[in-house]
């Protein structure tokens, strides 16, 4: 559905407008979220960031209509934001900040640099390019097994497989994974 | 463990492999879908009806306010006897006056020519008497100091509403990129690191309070109509005037978050390195960029039912006085805003210059000076009395 067309169905129904907003968008959403807030929070931190998340874009969406033309980026950046957010209060309640003097930060700021930004991006795009290159069902058992931490029995019910087909196809599937980033010159 | 380690890379990933992401994610099952629809729809109402409490509180005190103000009414009795007292007050000046330079010109010699040298220590020494700072304070009060400048004539003014809504809707549209003023292109943005040492010095959008201290981004901007300042700098003389172009930095500088309204120079920089300058608009590269936070002020509503004060008014110029709940310019009548309403002698207000451009015979904004709480409250009483 187009921003034009939820903004119509909006006019109608509210709800039903928020519903296909989510439907439509979910799954967008949650990736960026969990993407975000993987290290650090629990799987009822990102759903709590997602509610928020789509209570922002309901708001937003009835009071703001200039960003019905590109509602799909706007979402992008309000769940980008949100999850930052969640991020850093999550970090703050972890503790997970270190004291650190002005030596060793001038060490680190000398450190990260944008060449290793540039690596760690170059590394990420290799990797989901690899796993890409698996095919399915193994890319989607891979991601949800070792990125989303999915139990076995979960994924077999997205990829209609019985469970113990799923832990064999992943063993197999993790070993071809790792023969193609030897072969790219990722050793893992 | 080490599986896992290689899918650790994959956190904080950039927007471009998203996408892969959201096609790999697990689907949301039905249950689970419900149970989070239900959540946001709940905070949603929730937000929603705090929005329009908001609202309906804030036009209620807006009414309570107009109306409200009491009036000082002076016995009828003062009348003739204040009028007395300036009478003798005037008279005695005048008397006192003539007695001293009379006085003078004895001890002088009288009748003879004075030299001019000495003529102004005469006046001089008139003006250290203490009839003459009673007849200076009398002239006084009928003006009004705000900030170390006069105020004059002032009025709660009706005749100047549409212009003062106009002008300042069309202006802040434009520095807040509401309505559309300018296409955007949300795929294509830059990130750069804030400095830590960057005075973030103004009230940021609530929502965006945390995420904006140590990351600035911008938006592309892809209008035909402004692809570069240059461009912006002509679509801005529609409101502003050249000289207030011009100081637009000093404004930004002391009171706002951004170094200035407009900015380049950042080219040798790559994305997420560090900068201690944010503007609102950037050219960076031979693009137009704009900070994505600035599509998150609060939305300027007008004036909508707020008392607007009108002071130095002349044939080409006059000042006015426009009442803000918050302190931020940009948040005025912002009735979505975490902010209490507050009453009009507690409003923050902003002074606005409007000046006739005479190439166009058109308003155009000069000078617009943030005054904190006190000043409109006093302003208006002072309306009110006259």
């Amino acid at each position: 559905m187009t921003g034009t067309e939820l903004k119509e169905l909006f006019h109608e129904s509210p709800e039903e407008c928020h519903r296909e907003l989510m439907r439509e968008y979910g799954k967008y959403v949650y990736a960026i979220v969990f993407n975000k807030l993987r290290s650090c929070g629990t799987q009822e931190d990102v759903e709590e960031c997602f509610c928020d998340v789509f209570t922002e874009i309901f708001l937003k969406f009835e009071y703001d209509d200039s960003m019905i033309n590109n509602i799909k980026a706007y979402i992008g950046t309000v769940a980008k934001h949100k999850a930052i957010d969640r991020f850093r209060s999550l970090s703050a309640a972890n503790s997970h900040s270190v004291y650190i003097d002005e030596e060793e930060m001038a060490g680190l700021v000398s450190d990260f640099r944008v060449d290793d930004h540039f690596e760690s991006s170059e590394l990420r795009r290799i990797l989901i390019q690899n796993i890409k290159e698996l095919g399915e069902p193994d890319s989607t058992i891979l991601i949800q097994k070792f990125y989303y931490n999915r139990k076995s029995a979960e994924i077999a019910k997205t990829v209609s497989m019985t469970a113990s087909s799923v832990r064999s196809r992943c063993t197999r599937a993790m070993e071809k994974l790792r023969g193609k980033l030897a072969e790219a010159g990722i050793t893992v | 463990m080490e599986d896992k380690n290689i899918f650790d890379m994959l956190e904080n990933t950039d927007d471009e492999l998203m996408e892969d992401f959201t096609g790999l994610c697990p689907e949301i099952d039905d249950e689970k879908f419900e149970k989070l629809f239900a959540k946001s729809e709940e905070d949603y109402k929730t937000r929603k009806a705090e929005i329009k409490r908001a609202e309906e509180r804030y036009n209620t005190e807006g009414d309570n306010s107009v109306r409200g103000v009491e009036r000082i009414r002076r016995p009828e009795w003062l009348r003739p006897v204040m009028m007395a007292a300036s009478f003798v007050l005037i008279a005695g000046v005048v008397i006192g006056s003539t007695a001293m330079l009379r006085k003078d010109k004895w001890m002088t010699g009288a009748g003879t020519s004075v030299p001019e040298a000495e003529t102004e220590d005469t006046t001089e020494e008139i003006s250290e008497t203490t009839e003459e700072p009673e007849t200076a304070a009398a002239t006084e009060e009928e003006k009004t100091v705000i900030d170390g400048s006069e105020v004059e004539n002032i009025t709660i003014s009706t005749r100047w509403r549409d212009t003062v809504d106009e002008k300042i809707r069309a202006a802040d549209d434009l520095v807040t990129m509401q309505q559309g003023f300018i296409s955007m292109d949300y795929n294509d943005f830059i990130e750069f690191a804030a400095d830590p040492s960057l005075d973030w010095n103004g009230p940021l959008p609530s929502d965006m309070r945390e995420s904006e201290k140590d990351k600035i981004y911008y938006i592309r901007v892809k209008d035909e109509a402004a692809e570069s300042i240059a461009d912006l700098r002509t679509k801005m003389k529609d409101s502003y005037t050249d000289n207030y172009l011009d100081n637009l930095k000093d404004f930004y500088n002391n009171n706002r978050y951004y170094t200035d309204w407009a900015g380049s120079g950042f080219d040798d920089l790559n994305e997420g390195d560090m900068t201690d300058k944010t503007y609102i608009f950037l050219e960076y590269r031979g693009k137009l960029y704009v900070n994505s936070y600035v599509k998150s002020c609060a939305v300027s509503s007008g004036l909508g039912d707020s008392p607007l004060i009108i002071a130095n008014e002349t044939d080409t110029s006059f000042t006015a006085f426009l009442p803000h709940v918050t302190p931020n310019v940009f948040d005025y009548n912002d009735v979505s805003s975490d902010e209490p309403m507050v009453e009009i002698d507690d409003m923050y207000c902003e002074e606005v210059k409007f000046v006739l451009d005479p190439e166009c015979n058109d308003w155009r904004i000069d000078s617009r000076i943030p005054h904190d709480s006190g000043v409109f409250g006093e302003l208006y009483n002072r309306a009110a009395e006259e």
